[in-house]
């Protein structure tokens, strides 16, 4: 979210920022209702909607779960890969054990994302082309080839014994010959499985082409 | 080359091969020529004997032909004319050979076939006909494929 925000606030600041913040407090009203439901306290949510604070709102046992689902949602949408992302989640899964611990957590994160949208902003507004790289990414050019068909893997799959092949390739191996092509173990059908070797570097070069639109005035309706 | 796609190939072997040919014009085995011709579905490939070999300097020829199904299937790997004077190659050019047979995977490459065989003749401390020859070859008269035999795969060491 943190990217898709900052970018368009170069060209066009104040509107970006209203967008998100009404889509924040539709969050939050969302959340207050679920809770209202439950019957418990919702002095929290009054507190983040005026403090215009980020995500503070998200970090309650029982809102955990729906935020989750708004981003996963969102995520879907524009798919953005932030830290601010990342850092929600795992707490997330911090904030079950007890309240104590999750608002102890929520004050962390807010420390955490402030530093974080920083970071972001300044290359952005430089108008670099590049997104700020968050880890060391596995290198974006490991094209396996099939030892079967000796093509680019297509639906890689493994077999038990840890050798890779295309889904229909080690299909047909196994359909001729009930063994590891490259081991010999005995195989049957339901030794095999689909393995998901690079969704990690997709789902970031999804971002970066989002991220290109942004930047391109013609294309800025595309975030809101 | 499209006007020789061979009827008898599979849309997949055809690619398979195509792109073994391509990594066999990059990188050869040693000691091996393919003869270029139009037709995927038959290789002829030349062998020269290692040197320090009972096999140095002479020359084979091989000849490889593809099934539809390759690389399922294993393809049929035979001497051409004047066939090596080897303990396990019979005198109609028939290999007794394994990998040709009922260890093939689908992993394997012509390359990798044609290696196992230098290495096999490379072993070799006798040139000498396999001691069944005569009755083998009388079998195999009416052009029965080695790939019809049932191979008795006793001796690990040539």
């Amino acid at each position: 979210m943190s990217r898709l925000d900052t970018g368009i606030s170069l060209s066009t600041a104040r509107t970006s920022r209203t967008h998100s913040y009404e889509r924040r407090n539709s969050l939050v009203s969302e959340s207050a209702n679920a809770r209202e439901a439950g019957g418990s306290g919702n002095h929290k949510v009054t507190v983040d909607v005026k403090d215009d604070d980020d995500d503070v709102q998200i970090i309650s046992p029982r809102s955990v779960a729906q935020a989750r689902m708004a981003k996963r949602n969102r995520r879907r949408a524009a798919a953005p890969s932030s830290t601010h992302m990342d850092l929600e989640l795992s707490l997330g899964s911090s904030a079950v054990p007890s309240r104590k611990a999750s608002t102890r957590a929520s004050r962390n994160a807010v420390i955490d994302l402030t530093v974080g949208n920083d970071d972001e902003v300044v290359p952005l507004a430089l108008g670099k082309r590049k997104a700020p790289q968050v880890s060391p990414e596995p290198s974006k050019d490991v094209q396996l080839t099939c030892a079967i068909c000796m093509d680019t893997m297509k639906e890689e799959t493994s077999t038990v014994c840890g050798h890779i092949f295309c889904r229909p390739c080690i299909l047909g191996a196994i359909k001729s010959q009930k063994k590891c092509p490259t081991c010999r173990r005995k195989l049957t059908n339901t030794n095999i499985h689909r393995i998901y070797l690079s969704s990690g570097t997709r789902l970031r070069s999804v971002s970066f082409g989002c991220l290109f639109k942004v930047l391109e005035p013609s294309d800025a309706t595309f975030v809101s | 080359m499209s006007s020789s796609s061979p009827k008898g190939l599979s849309r997949i072997a055809a690619n398979r091969l195509h792109k073994e040919l391509k990594e066999w014009q990059v990188n050869p085995p040693t000691g091996f020529k393919h003869k270029v011709s139009d037709n995927l579905q038959r290789w002829i490939v030349e062998v020269t004997g290692a040197p320090n070999t009972l096999y140095e300097n002479e020359t084979y020829y091989l000849q490889v032909d593809f099934p539809e199904n390759y690389p399922m299937e294993a393809p049929q790997v035979i001497f051409t004319q004047n066939p090596p004077l080897h303990p396990h190659i019979y005198s109609n050019g028939h290999i007794c050979l394994d990998i040709l047979y009922d260890s093939w995977s689908p992993a394997m490459t012509v390359s990798s076939i044609c290696i196992s065989i230098l290495s096999m003749l490379s072993s070799s401390t006798e040139k000498a006909r396999p001691v069944d020859n005569d009755r083998y070859v009388r079998n195999c008269r009416n052009g029965k494929s080695p790939k019809e035999t049932r191979w008795w795969f006793h001796d690990d060491k040539v």
